[in-house]
């Protein structure tokens, strides 16, 4: 099972993987749907068994996400 | 005449030849990343993206920036300064500039002036510098400028000095490192620079196409053009952190990954070293140039940045810059878009002969170029 993390720009998306990166924790940078409240973003897409791990790294590094 | 007999002493304009890496890197970016990076989720698209995110973490870490983010890409150096000085400028404001500056930075300055938006004041370089720029701070100056190194003669300004005194008095300091970045040491956080523009083409050997915009802190300047950014389309603003806030369109990515080749054949000789093996070849130039009858040198005292001016009396630097394109040398004539320093330097009337040295100019380049200028004086005199 996958969760994926919306970011938002591909530079803080990028920012964020560097961060899983430096945990290693594997993660896949996807687009997400578009939606009324934003548009077209990007997010990560990783193994839901690192979903705690990911979350609390992406917060040290100072990354805002939301989980879809 | 064969491409390797020409002799190439126009780096200031663009540093040629590229080295191999670079070409390399195009193919790649082409081959490998040839996605739009930022707008497709597909894997060319993704890998586009990260490895521009990639090149701006070497380019805030070769500039001595905290934040990568803050490294945005531009067209080229003229459409990130223009931007910089529209996003400091503020009405009413107060903006110094160097008697130094290129055409790049004085003509923005000047239509906001025009505007009636800002006023300006072009303050001396040469002595004193950073105290001339501390006596001329009001209390509504919004920015200085400072042109690292002249692209027409070999003056180098003190950014540091300048750096510490814009920092003590809580003005922004932009730098204009188009002909330094590559060829001179540059740390944003030392020398107090709160924003930096470069050409990727010049000293860092990359190719046209990309320039950079480096702001040390989180601004949310008014962007030049507007358009899509890759995310939160529905937002008919455009989003308010940097880089995608100044990146409306698609990024040139041979152009990126082009820079990010040339940024690590600088890194791989060092500054340094290419400073000094720069330093030296101007050594080589200017007593030869000095040794030649009729052979004016403009500020042969300053040197250092690879770039040097002279004039030969009674002959027109257009028509000479021609006679030596047809013997197979390659340097620049004219006022080098920058009347300013022209102006300042007493040679606005018709200009200069401008050499300006890459890392890959060799002493022989140099020897084989003093003797031919030599011919054809003496065939001439």
């Amino acid at each position: 099972m996958d969760t994926v993390f919306r970011i938002g720009s591909t530079s803080q998306t990028t920012k964020a993987r560097s961060a899983l990166q430096a945990h290693s924790i594997p993660s896949k940078m996807v687009k997400t749907d578009g939606n009324a409240s934003g548009g077209c973003t990007w997010g990560l897409r990783i193994d839901r068994r690192h979903y705690y791990e990911a979350a609390d790294a992406l917060t040290k590094a100072g990354i805002r996400y939301e989980v879809l | 005449m064969k491409s390797s007999d020409l002799l190439y002493f126009d780096n200031a304009a663009t540093t040629y030849p590229k080295p191999p890496s670079v070409l390399k890197s195009i193919r790649h970016a082409l081959e490998e990343a040839g996605g739009n990076p930022g707008r497709s989720g597909h894997r060319l698209s993704a890998t586009a993206a990260t490895e521009i995110y990639t090149c701006r973490e070497e380019v805030a870490a070769f500039f001595d920036m905290p934040r990568s983010e803050g490294v945005v890409f531009t067209q080229n150096a003229t459409y990130a300064l223009n931007t910089a000085i529209f996003a400091f400028a503020r009405e009413g404001g107060h903006i110094l500039l160097s008697d130094m500056e290129h055409n790049a930075v004085f003509r923005p300055v000047y239509h906001l002036a025009e505007e009636g938006k800002i006023s300006y004041e072009v303050y001396p370089t040469g002595k004193n510098t950073a105290e001339e720029v501390a006596r001329r701070i009001r209390e509504n100056t919004c920015l200085v400028i400072a042109n690292h190194a002249s692209n027409v003669c070999g003056r180098i300004l003190p950014v540091a000095e300048i750096g510490a005194v814009c920092r003590g008095r809580g003005v922004p300091f932009l730098v204009d490192a188009s002909q330094s970045a590559g060829h001179l040491p540059l740390s944003m956080e030392r020398m107090g620079i709160d924003a930096l523009c470069a050409p990727s083409h010049k000293g860092l050997y990359g190719i046209q196409g990309a320039g950079l915009l480096l702001f040390r802190d989180a601004l949310q300047p008014t962007p030049l053009v507007y358009g899509g950014s890759g995310a939160f389309s529905t937002d008919p603003r455009m989003p308010t952190l940097l880089p995608e806030r100044l990146e409306a369109g698609t990024l040139p990515t041979p152009a990126i990954l082009a820079l990010r080749a040339g940024l690590a054949e600088v890194k791989k000789r060092g500054v340094s070293a290419i400073a000094e093996k720069i330093a030296r070849l101007e050594v080589q130039l200017y007593e030869g140039l000095g040794n030649m009858r009729g052979v004016r040198l403009v500020l042969p005292e300053e040197r250092g940045n690879g770039v040097l001016s002279f004039e030969v009396e009674g002959r027109s630097p257009a028509a000479l810059s021609d006679a030596l394109d047809e013997v197979g040398v390659a340097l620049r004539s004219g006022l080098h878009c920058a009347p300013l320093a022209h102006r300042t330097l007493g040679t606005e009337a018709s200009g200069t002969l401008r050499l300006s040295l890459g890392f890959t100019n060799t002493e022989r380049d140099c020897k084989r170029f003093l003797e031919r200028l030599h011919q054809i004086l003496s065939k001439n005199a």
